[in-house]
């Protein structure tokens, strides 16, 4: 092993060393925790991507769980209103681009 | 009860701790990331939904699930992310609806931690709302850190207007 490789693993240890004395000793991790796997297999997440834990599969499950008009997307009419711009401006906006309304709610939120 | 003996004060008071187990922001492999958890207490759905959507596009932050997590009305979300401490301070303090008792006991403490159990004579959790992304998730859902604590909390009375 070259002397660069050595200082490589060497910083490594040091910075494992440093995370392992910063973590708090009595957090213990939820993958072998039965009362986290209970709680995702009653919000609904099937058993066996529980304790395969890939997230893609989390929010498949997740999904089929909850029902379709739930999963909502604000339209730049009720973004516009939710940050306190006047209806007759948020309604003129919406005729915009989206990329141009953003930046524009995003400039309202900033000023007012 | 609180007994006076000249520049001495001695304070007693009794009350009835449950066991609760709690979810928490910090990672487990990673110590130095955390995952946002937001707890609100007593906001509508609506209001929620609204703020954490401005979130996730301002933050680029992946999917959000919103639970409910007991009868009154009280709400947890959670977006797996892995974020540093100071970032997601910054977001969960760009929550107008959060619960702020929450909020300054986590930045205390060094991370968030959210209620896994039910309280006495309440109801299950039930997820009420996920807010899709086009960002994906950070972290696996295992990666968080569990632990246990007592508390005489019977919810809800954290909230101020």
């Amino acid at each position: 092993m070259s002397k660069g490789r050595d200082r490589d693993y060497e910083r490594e240890v040091i910075e494992a060393a440093k995370r392992m004395k910063k973590y708090p000793e009595h957090l213990r991790s939820a993958r072998d925790s039965d009362v986290w796997k209970d709680f995702l297999i009653n919000i609904g997440v099937k058993e066996d991507i529980v304790d395969s834990s890939s997230g893609s599969d989390f929010w498949e499950s997740v999904r089929e769980k909850v029902d379709s008009k739930h999963i909502q997307r604000l339209s730049i009419y009720q973004q516009a209103r939710s940050v306190g711009m006047p209806a007759k401006i948020a309604r003129r906006i919406r005729d915009w681009s989206k990329e141009r309304a953003i930046e524009a709610i995003e400039r309202w939120q900033m000023a007012y | 009860m609180i007994v006076r003996l000249g520049k001495l004060q001695l304070r007693m008071y009794i009350s009835i701790l449950e066991k609760r187990t709690g979810i928490n922001s910090q990672q487990y492999d990673n110590p130095d990331k955390h995952t946002l958890l937001w707890d609100f207490d007593r906001v509508s759905i609506s209001k929620i939904t609204k703020s954490l959507m401005l979130l996730q596009r301002k933050h680029k932050l992946p999917n959000i699930m919103i639970i409910q997590s007991s009868v009154k009305g009280s709400f947890h979300a959670y977006c797996f992310t892995a974020r540093s401490f100071r970032e997601v301070i910054h977001i969960l303090s760009d929550t107008p609806e959060i619960d702020i008792t929450y909020l300054r006991l986590g930045m205390v403490r060094g991370y968030f931690t959210l209620r896994i159990t039910p309280r006495q004579n309440e109801p299950n959790f039930k997820v009420v709302r996920t807010l899709m992304s086009v960002y994906p998730n950070e972290t696996n859902i295992n990666s968080m850190t569990i632990n246990e604590y007592l508390t005489n909390n019977k919810g809800g009375k954290n909230v101020k207007r």
